[in-house]
């Protein structure tokens, strides 16, 4: 009698089966949306999931049952928020600063080093130029600084054209909105997203057809928007087809990133995006010396990006007059040793930079007020 | 390959084809079109003028070796890519650790870069019938110069042995005649590879090596291969890192480049300051499952797993490849190496 034999396809195909299962079970992602440290093999076979998936796990309907990243980056603050912050302003003078990441890091160790000046941060993970601008917009309206801080880094610019911290990275997204700028007939002008806030999007994200129609914004006005990788799908199940869905994210991502920026050739100087930059550039300086503060630019060239980017803003800030601090005079942009694991400045170097930027500061303050006599 | 044509017709080895369409097939079929293997018309042309059947056998045989192709290049190869542009950069100062790993991982990224490839395009003319000749036997498994040039880049070297170094001389003859075909072929290998001093400086240190290991091998009575398996590791692994030191030279963008990197190795032990970026966690555990294939079926005549293992077991090997190669395709896609050469 023959014996039967299962094909080796069906074989592939079963222990493929079982292996997504395992990862599942093994690697299942921690429900608690507190969990803010799972393990690294956790957090990479969760990567792929589609950002609704991942907004879902991490979104409640109050703080508490929230993830500390929904909670960030909203540039309209609530009321109570404000006013705490307004209570908790001394006599000193104030210093703030917008960005990303490395632009908070640099706050943190300026606040350290300067106890006489009033640093306040304002950050989101992964801000781009254009959320910088508008957090800056709305924050002068309340808290007169005497010296503004723009963060810009290389890996930004790219980005300046999307809207939310759900479409501008794929592996870690965060709800936060910001306007959609564009230049018309040379004026810089912006859309609004339909929310800028927390509880807004607590009450869009909880109903259908507003999400719908936020989803549509999106698709309309965000470039970096794709429903293949926002949209919750059955995918999301299977760890197999959520590492296709990220890899087809880091190709569609660097596609978009290369009509901008090609490691051979540097920035596009004609794109959307470039061009947009330098508008921001400029309008945030004008904007500040108009409320009669001190604008600087604080210029983050990422690893392995060399100088490029402020080699791009450089004729900008020459012909503007604007102080910039540029991570390059301190940090060789190619030598990894001086960036950590997650591509952040090593700590002494960081200090060395935050040290730098308040000499800067000083200098110029203490210029200034010899020119206005005081 | 229109060389290998005009030059056997030209010594009667071959007699021309009899259709403009079958040199054409020749020198244009697509899988060796790019990168090789360096495929001689006295195989190819009686395999187009022949009637092909394509055999269960071939089916299976190609798939396999496209499947292992794959795994090579989109794990392996692409998954350490990252490190090594980063550690030949020449952008800052490595530390000795930098040096030697950024070193290792090329050897490993142009081995499975380039055989990965060789396996896709053998495979693929497995699959349409035609037979290639074989690219890499086990190269890094070799235990003198000579052995390494019979399993590196095999369509390459021979043909330079057949068409260069023989028609000098080959080994025959006086001692120092010999040993200038030998620097020869190995000056022609290096300037094939590209009219730069790293590669000509490469070629010439094979070619030293192959030298010297002739030149003792004619000074010994009995020609014995160590058979003791402590004896032939230390061996492997001793003729492992100088076929390395040889990579340090092929890869660098400047011969200062490939000193300072050599100096680093040899006068910065101590310094373990680990600055390079390491490989993704997919290419380190793909690295380690490739090493442990490599070894097992090395140790079995090459054959293939899914010939050495029962069927409940290598499937399941290639299932956790296909996940490999999945959690692998985020990685920054990197072209063949051999395609520039």
């Amino acid at each position: 009698m023959k014996r039967f034999r299962i094909p080796p396809g069906i074989l592939i195909i079963f222990y493929m089966v079982i292996i997504d299962i395992f990862i599942n079970i093994v690697f299942h992602y921690p429900t608690d949306p507190n969990n803010t440290s799972p393990s690294a093999l956790q957090l990479f076979f969760e990567y792929g999931r589609s950002a609704e998936g991942k907004l879902s796990r991490m979104t409640g309907l109050t703080d508490e049952d929230s993830a500390s990243i929904i909670k960030s980056g909203w540039i309209l603050k609530e009321t109570e928020e404000i006013e705490k912050e307004k209570t908790s302003l001394l006599d000193k003078p104030i210093v703030t600063i917008y960005g990303m990441s490395h632009a908070v890091l640099l706050g943190k160790d300026m606040a350290k080093l300067a106890p006489d000046l009033q640093i306040r941060i304002k950050g989101a993970a992964g801000a781009v130029p254009s959320w910088s601008y508008a957090a800056y917009l709305y924050d002068k309206k309340i808290i007169h600084s005497d010296v503004v801080i723009l963060g810009i880094m290389t890996r930004g610019v790219s980005l300046i054209c999307t809207t939310s911290g759900a479409t501008n990275h794929f592996d870690t997204v965060a709800p936060y909105t910001y306007p959609r700028f564009y230049l018309s007939n040379g004026r810089l002008e912006y859309i609004m997203p339909p929310f800028i806030s927390l509880s807004e999007y607590r009450e869009f994200f909880f109903d259908k057809n507003k999400w719908e129609s936020y989803k549509k914004w999106l698709r309309k006005h965000d470039k970096y928007y794709d429903s293949l990788l926002f949209t919750k799908s059955m995918i999301d199940h299977s760890s197999l087809f959520r590492m296709i869905r990220r890899a087809y994210a880091y190709y569609s991502y660097r596609k978009k990133e290369k009509e901008v920026y090609d490691d051979i050739k540097g920035f596009n100087k004609n794109s959307e995006e470039v061009i947009l930059l330098q508008k921001i550039i400029k309008e945030f300086a004008k904007q500040a010396r108009q409320d009669n503060s001190i604008p600087i630019i604080y210029i983050v060239n990422n690893v392995f990006m060399g100088d490029r980017l402020f080699e791009l803003i450089e004729p900008v800030l020459k012909e503007e007059n604007i102080l910039f601090l540029s991570s390059h005079k301190i940090i060789p942009p190619n030598d990894p040793s001086y960036y950590d694991s997650s591509s952040h400045f090593i700590e002494k170097k960081n200090i060395e930079l935050a040290q730098e930027m308040i000499n800067l500061i000083k200098q110029t303050r203490v210029s200034s007020s010899i020119l206005r006599g005081k | 390959m229109s060389m290998t044509y005009t030059i056997d017709i030209y010594k009667s080895r071959l007699s021309p084809a009899r259709k403009l369409s079958e040199y054409a097939l020749y020198v244009s079929f697509f899988p060796k079109i790019l990168a090789g293997p360096i495929e001689r018309a006295l195989n190819f042309l009686p395999q187009i003028t022949q009637q092909r059947e394509i055999k269960k056998e071939d089916i299976r045989t190609g798939l396999h070796q496209i499947f292992m192709g794959f795994f090579k290049k989109i794990v392996i190869a692409d998954g350490v890519a990252q490190s090594v542009n980063y550690a030949f950069a020449g952008s800052y100062r490595l530390s000795w650790t930098g040096a030697v790993v950024g070193t290792f991982l090329f050897a490993i990224q142009i081995y499975c870069d380039f055989s990965g490839y060789s396996d896709i395009a053998i495979g693929s003319a497995r699959l349409l019938g035609f037979k290639l000749m074989q690219n890499f036997n086990y190269p890094y498994f070799s235990l003198n110069p000579s052995q390494f040039w019979g399993r590196w880049h095999i369509s390459l070297s021979s043909w330079f042995r057949d068409y260069v170094f023989f028609p000098l001389g080959g080994p025959y003859g006086k001692t120092l005649r010999w040993l200038r075909n030998i620097m020869v072929t190995f000056f022609v290998t290096g300037l094939w590879h590209g009219a730069g001093w790293t590669y000509i400086i490469w070629g010439l240190y094979h070619g030293s090596l192959l030298s010297i290991h002739r030149l003792k091998e004619s000074l010994r009575k009995t020609r014995k291969k160590p058979k003791n398996p402590f004896k032939r590791a230390i061996f492997t692994f001793g003729f492992f890192i100088l076929t390395c030191i040889g990579w340090i030279i092929f890869r660098s963008n400047t011969l200062n480049q490939s000193l300072l990197f050599i100096k680093t190795i040899l006068t910065d032990f101590g310094n373990f300051k680990m600055n390079i970026i390491l490989p993704a966690e997919t290419a380190l555990l793909g690295l380690a499952l490739f090493l442990a294939i490599e070894f097992f079926t090395y140790n079995n005549r090459g054959q293939r797993l899914d010939q050495l293992l029962p069927s409940t077991i290598w499937t399941a090997i290639y299932a956790g490849i296909i996940f490999l190669i999945t959690m692998s395709l985020s990685n920054v896609p990197t072209g063949f190496i051999y395609l520039t050469f």
